[in-house]
Order: C-alpha cells, then sequence, then structure tokens
C-alpha cells in the first residue's frame, strides 16, 4: 500500500482517476452483486465520469491479483479486460476505494 | 426427444439475436412462475432432432441478488437443461467469463458462444478459442450473431453436448484452507437427498459464500443442526483466513478469470480512443448531454409524428369512412349497425390511429437501444429522476409513456429494484400521452388563443410536478426503504442489427396491440350500450347523432349525477360524460364533447367559451391530464404489478385530478 494514499467513497473519486477498491459496505447481498460485476475488495477502476451527487460511470479494469502470475505484468493488457458499469450515488458512496 | 437448451449471458451480448437466429424468432412468451419476468421459449430442429430453447434473463452471475438471477440459477441447477449456451462477448471477456466459471462450478453442460468477434477484431483483441477450450474443457464457438456467422457450427455443439453424458470438470482450487472447508460441508451433505439435487461441491461452495437461498434448503432438508456446523465450519475458516470466506471466494474465482483471459487473450494494440470513450465523452457531458438527449428526443417524436402522418390518415380513413359505410350500407338491422359502426370500428379505430407513431416510435427506442444509447440515459438523467422520487433507468418508460402510456408500463420490466418499477408504474399515467393532446389543443384553442402554445407546455410542466410530487409521496409512504441501488452496465457502442430492431419492434408493438384491442373489444361494447340505453330504456342509435336523445342516455345519466360534484368546478353533465367516455380512451374525449353539444370546431370552442371561465377550462384540462387512465392503461398496470395497485391507481389518481382541479378553480377565481 502506498504512503499516505487517501481512502475515500468512489463517489468521490475524481474523473480521469485510479483506485484500488478496499471496502465494500453493506449487507452479502450487496456485496455480492457488486462482485460479480467485478467491484469487490483489491479490483481497480477508473473513473470515466461523475456527476456530483448523481452517478459514477467507471471502467473495471484487471486486478493486480490477476496479473500476480503474469510475466508481463506492468504491460498488462487493459482493453481486453476493462469494461464500464455505472453505479448510482448511494452505491458509490459504499464503495471505498484508494487512490492510486 | 427433446433437447431443452438454456440460453444464458449478460444482458448486451447478443443473447436475444441469437435466440431470434436459432429459432427463426417464432417464441412462445409467458412469464415464469410467480413473478412478472418475461419466459421465452422456442423451438427448431437439426439433423432430426428437436432443440427447445429457453431464453434466461441477462446475468452477470449466479448469486440469485434479483429475481432474474435467482429465476436463471434455480433453471440451471435445478431444472438441470441438457445444454447451457453460455453467450460471451468477446470483446470484453474479463467480465463476462465470471458468469462461464459460476455455470461451470455448478456443473452445467455448456456451449460457450464467443460472439461479437466483429467487434472483438475491431479493438485489436485475438483470442486463442483452442486454448479458452482446452482451459474450459467445453466447446468454444466463434459466432457474429448480427450477420449469421458461426451458427451451424453452435447448432452442431449444441447437439454434441446433448447427446454426451459427461459433465465438464473444470474446477477452482480455492487454496488449503477453503478447500479443507468445502470437504468438511460435503461430508455433511453427502449421503442426504441434497446430494441428488446438486452438485456437492459447488453446494459447498455456496453455503461458504452465505447463499441464504441453499443455506434455508438445508435447513429444510437436514434441519438445524447441520446448519449449525456449516456456520461453524465457515467461522473456523474465517478465522484461519483472517478474511471473510466469502470475499476471499470471490477474488479467487476473479482472479482464475484474469488468469484464463492473460492466457488467451492477445491484444495487438489499443488505439488511443474507443468508439466507446469518445461517444460516452460526449453523450454523458456534464453541458452537451442534456441537449443532446433533447435534440434525439425531438427527432425521435417528429419522425414518429410527422412520418406517420398519411398512415395515420389512412387508418383513420379506412375506419371511420370505409369500413363504418360498409357497415351502414350492408347491415340491416338498425342496432346492429350502430354497434359495429358507432362502437366496435369507432372504438377500434380511435386506438388504431395511434398505432403507426407508437409502432415508429418502438422502431426509433429499439435502435437506441440497439445502439447502446438508451443506458446512456440512464445514466444522465438519474440524477434528475432521483429527485423526482424516481430512478435512472424510470427514464426509459416515461418517455415512451409520452406516446402512449400502456407500452410504458410494458417497459417498466427493465427496471430491478421493485420499489422503484412499482412507483414508477404507477405514476406513469400521469405522462401526458399523445391520446390526451387533442384535449389540450381544443381547450387551449378555444380560451388561450394568444398564448396558447404556452398553455400546451404548461400541462407538462405541471406532469412533471405532479410526478415528483406523487413519486416522493409513494417513496415516503408505501414504498419506503432503500432501493437496491444503480448498478448498470454500460455496454460497447455498436451498430445495430436491422432483423434485431425489427424483430424488437414488432414484439412490442404486438404486446401493445394484443393488450389494448381485447380490453378495448370489451368496453366498446359496454359504452355503447350505455349509450343506445337510459333510464327509460332503448333509446336506439340515434343517440349518437341528437344531443337531446343523447340526454336520455345512461352515460348523461351518470354524468347528471356527477353534476353536483362537478359544480364546484363550473362544469355541466356533458363535460362530465366526456371525462367517462375517456375512460375508454383519452381520445374520445373530445368526439364526445362534440356528440354532446351536437357541434364541432369552431363552433364547438365558441360554444364552450360562452360557458366556461378560462380558469375553469383550464381545471379541465388538468383534469384530463391527471385523472383516470383509460382501461388498456388500467389493464397494463394490473397485470404488471396486480389488482391492488391498478385499484390503488385509479382512487389516487381521481383524488389527484379532482384536488388539482378544485385547487385551480379556487386560484382562478381570485383572479376572475
Amino acid at each position: 500500500m502506498i504512503k499516505g494514499a487517501r481512502r475515500l467513497p468512489l463517489a468521490f473519486l475524481g474523473e480521469g482517476r485510479e483506485g484500488v477498491v478496499v471496502e465494500v459496505r453493506g449487507g452479502p447481498g450487496f456485496q455480492r452483486r457488486l462482485a460479480d460485476v467485478g467491484i469487490y475488495p483489491g479490483s481497480r477502476v477508473r473513473v470515466v465520469r461523475s456527476t456530483g451527487r448523481g452517478p459514477v460511470m467507471v471502467e473495471v479494469l484487471a486486478t493486480k491479483e490477476a496479473c500476480k502470475g503474469c510475466p508481463f505484468r506492468t504491460l498488462c493488457p487493459s482493453a481486453s479486460s476493462s469494461y464500464r458499469i455505472s453505479l448510482g450515488f448511494g452505491t458509490a458512496m459504499r464503495v471505498l476505494v484508494e487512490e492510486a | 426427444m427433446t433437447h431443452v437448451v438454456a440460453l444464458v449471458g449478460n444482458p448486451n451480448v447478443g443473447k436475444s439475436v441469437i435466440f431470434n437466429s436459432l429459432t427463426g424468432g417464432k417464441a412462445w412468451v409467458g412469464n415464469w412462475p410467480g413473478v412478472t419476468v418475461e419466459k421465452k421459449v422456442g423451438r427448431y430442429r437439426f439433423l432430426g432432432r428437436e432443440f427447445e430453447v429457453v431464453d434466461l434473463p441477462g446475468i452477470y452471475g449466479l448469486s440469485a441478488f434479483s429475481v432474474d438471477e435467482r429465476i436463471a440459477r434455480d433453471f440451471i441447477v435445478e431444472g438441470r437443461p441438457d445444454v447451457v449456451l453460455n453467450i460471451v462477448n468477446a470483446s470484453n471477456l474479463g467480465k463476462d467469463l465470471y458468469l462461464t466459471v459460476s455455470l461451470l462450478e455448478a456443473g452445467a453442460k455448456l456451449v460457450i458462444a464467443l460472439n461479437m468477434m466483429d467487434l472483438a477484431e475491431d479493438r485489436g483483441i485475438e483470442i486463442d478459442v483452442q486454448g479458452l477450450r482446452r482451459i474450459l474443457g467445453v466447446p468454444v464457438v466463434p459466432t457474429i450473431a448480427t450477420k449469421g456467422v458461426g451458427l451451424e457450427a453452435l447448432r452442431r455443439a449444441i447437439l454434441s453436448v446433448a447427446e454426451s453424458k459427461g459433465v465438464p470438470k473444470f474446477r477452482i482450487g480455492y487454496g488449503r484452507d477453503v478447500e479443507r472447508a468445502i470437504d468438511e460441508i460435503k461430508a455433511i451433505l453427502a449421503g442426504t437427498p441434497l446430494e441428488e439435487r446438486y452438485p456437492l461441491r459447488w453446494l459447498a461452495i455456496r453455503l461458504l459464500e452465505g447463499d441464504p437461498d441453499y443455506l434455508q434448503r438445508v435447513r429444510e432438508a437436514l434441519g438445524e443442526e447441520a446448519c449449525e456446523r456449516i456456520r461453524g465450519i465457515k467461522e473456523d475458516l474465517s478465522r484461519r483466513l483472517g478474511a471473510d470466506p466469502e470475499d476471499a471466494i470471490v477474488e479467487r474465482r476473479h482472479a482464475v478469470v484474469m488468469d484464463v483471459v492473460s492466457r488467451v487473450v492477445r491484444t495487438a494494440r489499443r488505439p488511443s480512443f474507443t468508439m466507446t470513450e469518445v461517444l460516452d465523452y460526449v453523450v454523458t457531458h456534464k453541458i452537451f448531454g442534456i441537449p443532446i438527449l433533447l435534440t434525439m428526443l425531438y427527432f425521435a417524436f417528429r419522425i414518429a409524428f410527422d412520418l406517420t402522418a398519411p398512415l395515420v390518415d389512412a387508418i383513420d380513413w379506412l375506419f371511420s369512412d370505409y369500413l363504418s359505410g360498409l357497415a351502414e350500407a350492408h347491415i340491416g338491422s338498425e342496432w346492429l349497425r350502430s354497434l359495429v359502426s358507432d362502437g366496435i370500428l369507432n372504438g377500434l379505430g380511435t386506438l388504431l390511429v395511434f398505432l403507426p407513431n407508437i409502432a415508429f416510435f418502438f422502431l426509433l427506442l429499439s435502435a437506441m437501444e440497439d445502439l447502446g444509447y438508451m443506458t446512456r440515459v440512464a445514466f444522465i438523467m438519474d440524477k434528475i429522476m432521483y429527485r423526482l422520487g424516481l430512478s435512472g433507468k424510470s427514464i426509459i418508460p416515461i418517455i415512451l409513456g409520452v406516446g402512449c402510456n400502456v407500452p410504458a408500463i410494458l417497459a417498466t420490466r427493465n427496471i430491478e429494484d421493485e420499489r422503484d418499477r412499482k412507483v414508477t408504474a404507477m405514476v406513469l399515467p400521469l405522462v401526458p400521452c399523445s391520446a390526451r393532446l387533442p384535449i389540450f389543443l381544443l381547450f387551449s384553442a378555444a380560451f388561450f388563443s394568444s398564448f396558447r402554445g404556452a398553455v400546451i407546455a404548461s400541462m407538462y410542466v405541471i406532469s412533471i410536478g405532479v410526478i415528483a410530487l406523487v413519486a416522493n409521496l409513494f417513496r415516503r409512504t408505501a414504498f419506503r426503504g432503500p432501493t437496491t441501488g444503480f448498478i448498470m452496465e454500460m455496454p460497447p457502442y455498436m451498430v445495430p442489427s436491422i432483423r434485431n430492431v425489427l424483430m424488437k419492434t414488432w414484439i412490442r408493438t404486438r404486446k401493445f396491440l394484443e393488450k389494448a384491442g381485447t380490453v378495448i373489444f370489451g368496453s366498446v361494447i359496454v359504452i355503447w350500450i350505455m349509450s343506445v340505453t337510459g333510464p327509460s330504456g332503448y333509446i336506439g342509435p340515434g343517440a349518437f347523432e341528437d344531443p337531446s336523445l343523447m340526454a336520455k342516455s345512461w352515460v348523461a345519466w351518470m354524468g347528471m349525477k356527477l353534476e353536483p360534484l362537478l359544480r364546484p368546478l363550473g362544469w355541466d353533465w356533458r363535460l362530465a360524460a366526456a371525462l367517462i367516455y375517456g375512460f375508454l380512451a383519452k381520445e374520445v374525449v373530445v368526439s364526445t364533447l362534440s356528440l354532446a353539444f351536437g357541434k364541432g370546431g369552431v363552433a364547438l370552442m365558441r360554444e364552450l367559451s360562452s360557458m366556461l371561465l378560462p380558469h375553469q377550462a383550464f381545471a379541465f384540462m388538468v383534469f384530463s391530464l391527471t385523472y383516470v387512465p383509460c382501461i388498456p392503461t388500467i389493464a397494463a398496470i394490473r397485470s404488471e404489478l396486480g389488482t391492488k395497485y391498478a385499484i390503488l391507481t385509479v382512487l389516487y389518481q381521481m383524488a389527484l385530478a379532482y384536488l388539482l382541479a378544485l385547487l385551480v378553480v379556487a386560484l382562478g377565481g381570485l383572479v376572475f
């Protein structure tokens, strides 16, 4: 973990910023639902569009975990494993990220 | 012997295109038992064998968080289809393979359709299909469904899997601690009736993931004691891992997916800006986003209303001139002639004149949906809709509702959250549909000639205000509680397939016709009977021509009974009768008025303006905007939400309309 990294809700991570999900606050159903679309502790996201007190559009990126075994982890292709989803403001407030 | 093929995939992977190509588009549409999620079943023959294809709702995983996921999971796990055809987006393997892996773990006999290969190619993505087949141990068929590529190979793969005995052997190793817990749970479950119903390893994993549905099933089958032991194992594991077993399992599964992806996918080049990035930047822009949406909608409405004008005229002519003429000429019995021409043809005609508009609107909407734009619309509108007490996904039904409320209510199915869905469906009748426009046109021309545009526009503004009021009220009372949250995939933009857009348009239009057609047919007859008969008995079809005869009918009688209630508003029985007819379909209000006053057009306007004060007329417009939904709309609410909600909607709208009209008159009384 980077020293002095900021931990904040996904809703407040600025546009174009990248972060690592550290916590999803909610019941098991909520967590699982988000995990199914790739938002779970350890996954990496980039904010495409953030609308203040509105929804957030994020790009879910290949996770670090996935690249552990990969010899080219620094060159890890993101196009094939990134995709876009949007989360409502309430949902985005319950996803805590650490800015990368 | 028919093989059952379940079609499963994430939303927006081209599932419906593949369904249509496999089955030739012929489908039986019903509902899954107990829920209003649509069940689509089709058939095809291949090499002498019969296949039944069941289209499952689009899902991301098997966690059964939404009704859709539960239906899909139960069908796959308990229905044990002969083949599960998993459609994945080749350009998006990282996300889609999560479902694939979950299906394999559940012991599904899988065939994978690697769809949208062309899109993957465009993005410079190369996939080692052989490698993927080897790793997963199931057939993988590359397809481009929109162009019909790979379908033959797909049918072949389905056949060979359907007739083979084995189940896929793919499994994920979860590491020593989790594996030990899995084995311990398996030991508890082994030899019980559950062993026959579920793959044991899968069930054990589900229990470690804390799936409440399966914990309940274990409780039912083996009792509380077994549940206690499983909970103990889970807590033990949690301590050993220093983390929630659930997180560890999901994380591991994602890691395996990413590992598979990194082994089979090679990205040759990454374009500096993809089409999706550019378009998303523009259409979700803070400043341009909403103007772009409004422009698109403006053109959609212009096209839907202007281009179809000749067709509308043709249908109008067909029903009100040609067919009625035929009926007049060839039916001898007076009352039967009137039933056919004044009742059935008139009623069907007023409904069907809207058909071209609606079909065209559906066409444009389906195209925008397939393009990937509609999810962006939901995104940019979410914030505004939230203030209105709704969700971003409510915007699509509302846009549809401006055309006609009936298909709009059917479109609420796409809203996952039950409360959001119900509230949206119940406020939808407050959206001024095109059938209410003639009322606004007539009254604004008669009373507010110099600024009638503003008066008509005010109806739409009032509508938004009333929707916000009612939705917020519902949200704070009967439908209180947190929403499941807005989580929506933003699929990459794609050129829509004409075939698929046409198919969707046809299915939606047909549903509108079925819903509206059956209900209107019955109610037309009821209204006709109430018009040609009265407290004094049979009056005869003269009531449709002669205002003095009409005054003797049951409709007039009801209008007169309601008069005391409406007197504070300044309306007489004729206006009340028109509103009663409006119950059938809002478009007949104006024609009933001209019938009741015995004159139409400018003469009717003059008569109205001599009878009512401007604020009383405005109150009538507001009342027409908000009072009871038409019968087809009520039928749609009933079939989507149940009788209780249909009655609730009718009642709240009656009360609301009356109160608003009183308010308008009271405020107007201060001025005039």
